[in-house]
C-alpha cells in the first residue's frame, strides 16, 4: 500500500511561533512535521507521512475574513489524502479553527479529515455531527493519547473499514444512526444487561443518554413597573387557518404576530396547532395558552410597564433540542434589540 | 399462581362447514364468525379474510391483533372483562392456537382520531421480514360500521387523541368482536392435546437471587385491564400470568403493540423462564397515562418506585414509551428507582431523526443501561402487493396503498413496539 500523504494543522502556539501575543500570525507552512507533529508521525507509523504542517494564529483564523480559504490553499498545495488538525484540547478558538479547517478540507478537497479536542470544547457541539473528532483529555498533558486516537481514526477512515462505537474508537459521538439487526432479540439483551448491572458486573448501554446544557436563570427584574414584557409561547398559537404553516410537531420555525392595540384573542381568529395534547380548551379560549387578557390588565394597572407589541410562537412538541436552542437565541436577540426586559414564556 | 400454557401448533387454516380443530389444521365456518360479530348492532357487515405467510397481500387499517386462546381449567376465562367475567385470571390451564392471529381491520369512522392510527401488514417482501404478523396465519375481520351509530355531529373530533364518544364506543365494539372471535377459535382447542406445555409459576425460590420487577409504561391510550379503561398514573400490580390469559387488552393505537403481544409478551416470558435460576421475578407494574403537571409526574414516578420497593425489588426491567411528555414520567421513575437502590435497565424505541436529535425528549443520567429495540421513525419502502385488504389508501397523511409505499417503521404492525419482540436495533456512530 502506498504511503498516505498527511497535512497537519496547528495554531501558532503548537507550531512554536509564540503564545497569545502571536495569535495574529497569518497562515504559513513548513515541510514535514512540526512540534506535536513528530509524535503524530510516530502514531501514524509507516502507513502515512506528514508531508507538511500548516499553521495559523488563532485570532487570525477566527476573525480575519477568508482566513480559512488561505489555510486551505496552503493545505491543497501539498496534495494531501488526509488532513489532521490539532488536537485543540479545551481551547475554544483553536477548537473552532480545527473544526472549520477539517470540515472545509473534507468538503473542498474531498480528503479524510480528523481533528481532536476535549468533549467540553464548545467546538464539539458545532462540528460533532459533521466530523470525526477524537475525544482528548482537557490539556496538552494528554497530547500523546489524543494524537494516538486521531492517528488511528484517520487510518481507519482512510482504509474504508467501518468504525466501531464512539466509546471503543475514542471519538465524540457523531449522532449518526446505523439501523441493524442485533444477534439476539431485545428481551434477551435487556434481561442480561439487568442481571449484569444488579450483580455489579460491567455493562454497556446500547444508547447513551444526552448531556443537557443547563441554562442559568436570568436575575429577577428590579422593577416590573418600568419593564417591557413580551409574551412567548411554545403552545403552537397561530392565526386561524395557520397561514404561515407552523408545524404541529418537529417545528422548523418560529413566528411573530402583532398584538399592538389588541386586548383579546378571540377563538375565531386564533388557534393552537400543537400536536401533542388536546387543544380543544385552548381553541375555546386562546388566552389559556397566551395570557394577553391578563397581561393587558397588568399593563393598565401599572404592574408592568409596557407589553411588547408582538408575541412569539412556535410548537414545543417532539422538538429537536439544538433547533429549539437556536429558536431561543434568535428570539432572544430580537427581543433584546427591541428593548424587552422580560418574557412570560407559556409552555404546554 | 400456576398457569400451564398448552401450545397447539397450527399448520393451516381453511374455510369449512364447521369451526373445528382437525389435527393441526383450523377449520373456520365463515358464516358462524359473521353471525357472532353481527350480534352487535354497531356493525352492518363483516368480511372474514384468510391471509397467509408469503402471499402477496397488504392488509391496511389494522387495529388490534389477538391470538386465539381458551381457558380449559382454572378460574375465569380468557379476555376477562370482555368475553369472560372480570375475575382474576392466570391460574389453571390455557390452550393457545400458535401461529394463528385474529386481526381487526377497518377504516376510521366519523369522529375518530386518526393520530398514530395507521398500521399495516405485508405478507410478503421486505415488510414481511419485519412484522411478526407476516409469519402468522391471519384471520382478518374487515368491519363495516352501522352508520346509524353515527348521528349528525358525531363526526366532530372533540379530542384529537380519543376522538368523539361515538367513535370510541364503536372501536370498543371492534375490540370486543375481535376478542370474541379469538375466544371462539381458541375454544376449538379445549380438548386438544397440546404439542407443548409450559408452566408459568413464580414459585418461592433461592432468596439470594436478585428480586426483579418489570415496569411497563403506558401512554394516554392505556390498555384495558379486565375491561376497565382508565389512566394509571399511580400504577397497577399484575402477575405475568394475567397477561398470558388476556387480562391486558390493547386500545388499538399506533406503536403501543397488540393484545397478541401482551399474550405472548417476550420480556415477561423471558423473566418467567429465568425465575428461580438467575433471578426472582416478583411481578409487573403497569403505569402511565395522562399526567399534565409536574406534580402529577412526581406523583406518578414516586408511586412506581414505591411499588417496586414494596415488592422488595433489587432490580427493575423497564419498558418505556419514548416521545412526548410521558418520557418525563418514565425517566423520573427510573431516577427514583435508582435512588432507592433499585438497578434499572430500560428497553426503548428510538423516535429521533437526524444527527442533532439524540432521540430523547428527556433523560436522566441514571438511565445508563438502555437496550435499543429499533426505531419507530426509520423509513421502510414496501413494494406493491397483488391484493389489498382494508381499503385503498392510508389516512393522516393520505397515501395510496395500492403501489409502492415508503412509511415509518411504526406503520408496520408491531414491527417496533413495547413488547420489544425484535432484533431491530439502532447503533449510534
Amino acid at each position: 500500500m502506498a504511503t498516505l500523504r498527511v497535512v497537519h494543522y496547528l495554531n501558532q502556539f503548537f507550531a512554536g511561533i509564540g503564545a497569545e501575543d502571536r495569535a495574529d500570525t497569518p497562515p504559513d507552512h513548513r515541510e514535514g512535521p512540526v512540534g506535536p507533529g513528530r509524535l503524530l508521525q510516530q502514531a501514524l507509523g509507516d502507513r502515512a507521512e506528514i508531508v507538511a504542517t500548516v499553521y495559523c494564529g488563532d485570532n487570525y483564523a477566527g476573525e480575519k475574513p477568508g482566513a480559512v480559504d488561505e489555510i486551505l490553499d496552503l493545505v491543497a498545495e501539498h496534495r494531501p489524502e488526509i488532513v489532521i488538525a490539532g488536537p485543540a484540547f479545551s481551547a475554544g478558538r483553536y477548537g473552532l479553527a480545527c473544526g472549520e479547517v477539517t470540515r472545509r478540507a473534507r468538503e473542498r478537497l474531498g480528503v479524510i479529515a480528523v481533528t481532536g479536542m476535549h468533549i467540553d470544547n464548545a467546538a464539539t457541539e458545532v462540528y460533532r455531527t459533521r466530523l470525526h473528532i477524537a475525544s482528548t483529555p482537557r490539556t496538552a498533558a494528554g497530547m500523546a493519547d489524543g494524537l494516538a486516537i486521531m492517528a488511528r481514526l484517520a487510518l481507519k477512515l482512510a482504509s474504508g473499514t467501518a468504525l466501531g462505537t464512539p466509546a471503543d474508537e475514542g471519538y465524540v459521538p457523531t449522532g449518526r444512526r446505523i439501523f441493524e439487526m442485533a444477534e439476539r432479540p431485545a428481551p434477551l439483551r435487556a434481561v442480561e444487561m439487568l442481571l449484569r448491572k444488579v450483580r455489579g458486573e460491567p455493562y454497556t448501554t446500547e444508547w447513551p443518554v444526552p448531556r443537557y446544557h443547563r441554562v442559568p436563570a436570568a436575575p429577577p427584574l428590579q422593577d416590573t413597573a418600568q419593564a417591557t414584557i413580551a409574551l412567548v409561547t411554545t403552545g403552537g398559537l397561530v392565526p386561524h387557518g395557520n397561514p404561515d404553516r407552523l408545524e404541529s410537531g418537529f417545528a422548523t420555525k418560529w413566528l411573530r404576530y402583532s398584538i399592538a392595540g389588541v386586548d383579546a384573542l378571540p377563538p375565531e381568529r386564533w388557534q393552537s396547532v400543537h400536536g401533542g395534547f388536546n387543544t380543544s380548551r385552548i381553541n375555546e379560549d386562546p388566552h389559556r395558552v397566551l395570557p394577553l387578557d391578563v397581561a393587558r390588565e397588568l399593563e393598565r394597572e401599572g404592574v408592568i410597564g409596557r407589553l411588547h407589541p408582538e408575541f412569539y410562537s412556535t410548537t414545543g412538541n417532539t422538538s429537536v433540542i439544538p433547533t429549539m436552542r437556536r429558536f431561543a437565541q434568535e428570539m432572544g436577540r430580537e427581543l433584546r434589540a427591541a428593548g424587552v426586559d422580560g418574557v412570560i414564556l407559556t409552555s404546554t | 399462581m400456576r398457569l400451564e400454557v398448552g401450545t397447539i401448533q397450527i399448520r393451516d387454516v381453511e374455510i369449512g362447514r364447521a369451526t373445528a380443530l382437525t389435527d393441526h389444521t383450523l377449520v373456520i365456518d365463515r358464516e358462524e364468525l359473521r353471525t357472532l360479530v353481527l350480534e352487535d348492532s354497531h356493525f352492518a357487515d363483516v368480511q372474514v379474510h384468510l391471509v397467509k405467510p408469503g402471499e402477496s397481500v397488504r392488509v391496511i387499517h389494522v387495529l388490534d391483533v389477538v391470538e386465539p386462546r381458551w381457558k380449559v381449567a382454572g378460574p375465569g376465562g380468557v379476555f376477562p372483562g370482555f368475553v369472560s367475567p372480570a375475575l382474576t385470571v392466570g391460574e389453571g390451564r390455557t390452550h393457545r392456537l400458535a401461529g394463528v392471529a385474529v386481526a381487526e381491520v377497518g377504516a376510521p369512522v366519523p369522529g375518530e382520531s386518526t393520530v398514530f392510527r395507521q398500521r399495516l401488514i405485508d405478507m410478503a417482501g421486505p415488510g414481511a421480514e419485519l412484522s411478526p404478523f407476516a409469519q402468522t396465519l391471519n384471520v382478518a375481520l374487515e368491519f363495516t360500521p352501522n352508520m346509524a351509530c353515527f348521528p349528525p355531529g358525531s363526526e366532530q373530533i372533540k379530542d384529537f387523541l380519543t376522538g368523539g364518544p361515538e367513535s370510541h364506543e364503536y372501536n370498543r365494539a371492534v375490540l370486543t368482536a375481535g376478542l370474541k372471535v379469538a375466544a371462539r377459535l381458541g375454544r376449538t382447542a379445549r380438548e386438544a392435546t397440546p404439542d407443548d406445555v409450559e408452566t408459568f409459576e413464580l414459585a418461592p425460590c433461592d432468596p439470594a437471587l436478585p428480586r426483579v420487577v418489570c415496569l411497563l409504561q403506558e401512554v394516554t391510550a392505556t390498555p384495558f385491564l379486565y375491561g376497565v379503561h382508565v389512566s394509571l398514573p399511580l400504577g397497577a400490580l399484575l402477575h405475568p400470568n394475567e397477561f398470558f390469559d388476556g387480562a391486558v387488552v390493547r386500545w388499538n393505537r399506533g406503536y403501543v403493540g397488540s393484545t397478541y403481544g401482551e399474550q405472548n409478551h417476550p420480556v415477561l416470558v423471558e423473566l418467567c423462564r429465568r425465575h428461580g435460576r438467575d433471578l426472582n421475578f416478583v411481578g409487573c407494574i403497569v403505569f402511565g397515562g395522562t399526567t399534565v403537571s409536574s406534580a402529577e409526574k412526581e406523583a406518578s414516578s414516586s408511586a412506581v418506585a414505591k411499588m417496586a420497593r414494596v415488592l422488595g425489588a433489587d432490580a427493575a426491567l423497564v419498558i418505556g414509551l419514548n416521545g412526548s411528555n410521558h418520557a418525563v414520567d418514565l425517566m423520573l421513575s427510573i431516577q427514583k428507582c435508582e435512588r432507592a437502590g433499585i438497578k434499572t435497565t430500560l428497553v426503548y424505541n428510538d423516535v429521533g431523526e437526524g444527527p442533532d436529535d439524540p432521540g430523547f425528549i428527556f433523560a436522566v443520567p441514571e438511565a445508563d443501561a438502555i437496550v435499543s429495540a429499533g426505531s419507530r421513525v426509520q423509513k421502510v419502502t414496501l413494494p406493491r402487493m397483488a391484493r389489498l385488504i382494508g381499503g385503498e389508501h392510508l389516512v393522516d397523511p393520505y397515501m395510496d396503498a395500492r403501489g409502492e409505499l415508503t412509511v415509518p417503521m411504526r406503520y408496520l404492525c408491531c414491527s417496533v413496539d413495547t413488547t420489544a419482540n425484535t432484533r431491530q436495533t439502532v447503533r449510534f456512530e
